[in-house]
């Protein structure tokens, strides 16, 4: 800190009584160097102890933050080797669960288990509903002997041919 | 599309959709298109019932008759005079009278060598008696009867391309599948019944021959009448019960048996005016793909006949036909399926509306004389 103006201290009186006040300014003594006064050698001290300080905290705080992290990286890597277990040791069971599914979802080693039933289960469901859907939508398409079974229900009538037309045109499923 | 010089009747590029089958699905009445179904029915029978070339060929062999009318002026003589000898193997058994005589020789085309009182039965004179056919008595474990080709014919007919032109798109054609009631589909319905109509008058009135358009042959298919010279029955006056049956009688003598008879709108309502004791017209029942013909009876066959009534046929003239000998075959050339179906025609092509009905068939005409034509009738 480079101060304009050094601070005014006031020494200490013994009798009480007031004294001109010492400055820090040193010109006109003796051999011109700085006299420095206990005060100001303990709060020398005091902020060289300070900043000592300081930079130990700061240096325990990235030391901190690199275990964090090395922690972390340890973790990550056997949640994914525990994953890929759980996934080859359950994969008749749960064959459409996936490691990704797992590692996003998965926070502790005993939560493997609920979360892949459910997810498989969510996987189900889905297929069910899916299937359910195709069924309602009508096939178009017709085998040969859908066709020819079609073709004899045909009644007799002014829409006959157009009927014949109708499914000989369709599409024929082999 | 027919571009080059191309042997095959038509190719996947151009093939749409098969509609052969949409004729049981026509509501005809009274018209060709039936007859022409159950031609179609007989060239579905098999697999192999179908024309391997445009020269669609097969023998022709006449059965013997079941029984002919003969003369032999004593017991003894061993000369026997019948139409056709070529129809009695060696070794025929004949029955005439209470006399059995078995064939020994064909002395000419007219005379058979004959040997006489055969097994047990004693000779005699027969005047006009029938001579009936009782088969040929074979060997055990011998060699069976001569080889009987001396009367097979080789005969042939063409196959005729039959085209008519549709003005349809592929969209169009598509929408025919979703669709019940497309209009789309009452104009094909409309086309394909003249195509069948017009087919239907070849049928029975198309002159077999071939000549070259443009630098390719076209083939004309030859009809009923091509084929029918064996028992044409020249009337020449009224149709009359004992003309039919005379007919029907000659036919079923000769191998066939008459299930069809033919004939214009005019002769049908003469028909209708014949003596009713042996005339039986039933109902004719619409039942779509199956039709139950009106059928007329004769005095002469406990068989009933379908009443076939068509514009094709001349007012004058009547066919009896044995429609189970007659049949209508696709051409299938090189794996190319002949039948009637709704095919790619030329510019516009592809994306464009202009499409064709075509259908490559041939009539083939089997113991011609099992079929008979009265002609001159009033």
């Amino acid at each position: 800190m480079d101060d304009k103006n050094p601070p005014v201290v006031t020494p200490p009186s013994s009798d009480g009584l007031n004294v001109p006040p010492v400055t820090t300014d040193d010109k006109g003594k003796g051999d011109g160097l700085p006299v420095k006064t206990d005060a100001e050698k303990q709060a020398e001290a005091y902020r060289e102890q300070q900043s000592r300080a300081d930079k130990a905290e700061s240096q325990l705080s990235e030391t901190d933050q690199r275990l964090a992290f090395l922690e972390s990286v340890a973790g990550e890597s056997m949640r994914e080797r525990m994953t890929s277990e759980f996934i080859a040791e359950n994969k008749d069971t749960y064959p459409d669960v996936t490691a990704e599914d797992l590692k996003e979802l998965v926070s502790s080693p005993d939560d493997f288990e609920r979360v892949a039933k459910h997810l498989q289960k969510k996987h189900e469901d889905i297929r069910q509903s899916t299937l359910a859907s195709v069924r309602e939508v009508p096939d178009q398409s017709m085998t040969e002997d859908e066709k020819t079974a079609e073709k004899a229900k045909i009644k007799p009538g002014p829409r006959s041919f157009g009927e014949f037309l109708r499914i000989q045109s369709t599409r024929t499923r082999k | 599309m027919e571009t080059g010089t191309r042997t095959t009747a038509t190719n996947a590029n151009d093939h749409i959709l098969d509609i052969e089958e949409g004729i049981h699905y026509l509501n005809p009445r009274h018209n060709g298109i039936r007859f022409v179904k159950n031609l179609l029915e007989n060239g579905r029978a098999g697999k192999d019932k179908v024309a391997k070339s445009y020269k669609h060929e097969w023998h022709e062999t006449s059965l013997p008759p079941r029984r002919e009318v003969v003369t032999l002026a004593d017991g003894s003589g061993t000369a026997l005079t019948v139409a056709n000898t070529s129809v009695y193997p060696i070794g025929t058994e004949l029955r005439i009278e209470n006399e059995i005589v078995i064939v020994t020789a064909r002395t000419n085309a007219t005379v058979l060598a004959i040997a006489r009182a055969q097994l047990g039965t004693t000779g005699a004179a027969h005047t006009a008696q029938f001579a009936l056919n009782l088969g040929y008595a074979g060997e055990e474990y011998g060699t069976g009867p001569e080889a009987l080709s001396t009367n097979a014919v080789q005969l042939y007919n063409f196959v005729q391309t039959f085209e008519s032109a549709v003005e349809m798109s592929d969209k169009e054609i598509a929408q025919l599948s979703s669709e019940i009631g497309n209009p789309f589909s009452a104009q094909l319905e409309r086309i394909t019944a003249f195509f069948w109509k017009t087919f239907a008058q070849s049928v029975f009135k198309g002159i077999r021959g071939s000549t070259t358009r443009n630098g390719r042959p076209v083939h004309y298919m030859g009809g009923v009448d091509s084929f029918l010279t064996t028992n044409v029955y020249d009337i020449n006056g009224a149709m009359t019960n004992a003309n039919i049956d005379t007919a029907i009688l000659g036919l079923m003598n000769a191998g066939g048996t008459p299930d069809v008879i033919v004939m214009s709108p005019a002769r049908y309502l003469k028909l209708g005016a014949l003596d009713i004791t042996y005339m039986q017209i039933t109902k004719d029942e619409d039942t779509g793909g199956n039709p139950v013909y009106k059928k007329w009876r004769s005095a002469a066959s406990e068989n009933d006949l379908d009443i076939i009534v068509d514009f094709s046929i001349l007012d004058s003239e009547l066919y009896i036909l044995d429609s189970s000998k007659l049949a209508l075959l696709p051409l299938e050339n090189n794996g190319v399926n002949g039948r009637l179906a709704i095919v790619e025609a030329t510019a516009p092509g592809a994306s464009g509306k202009r499409k064709i009905l075509r259908g490559h068939y041939t009539l083939v005409v089997e113991l011609e004389a099992g079929h008979a034509k009265l002609i001159r009738l009033t």
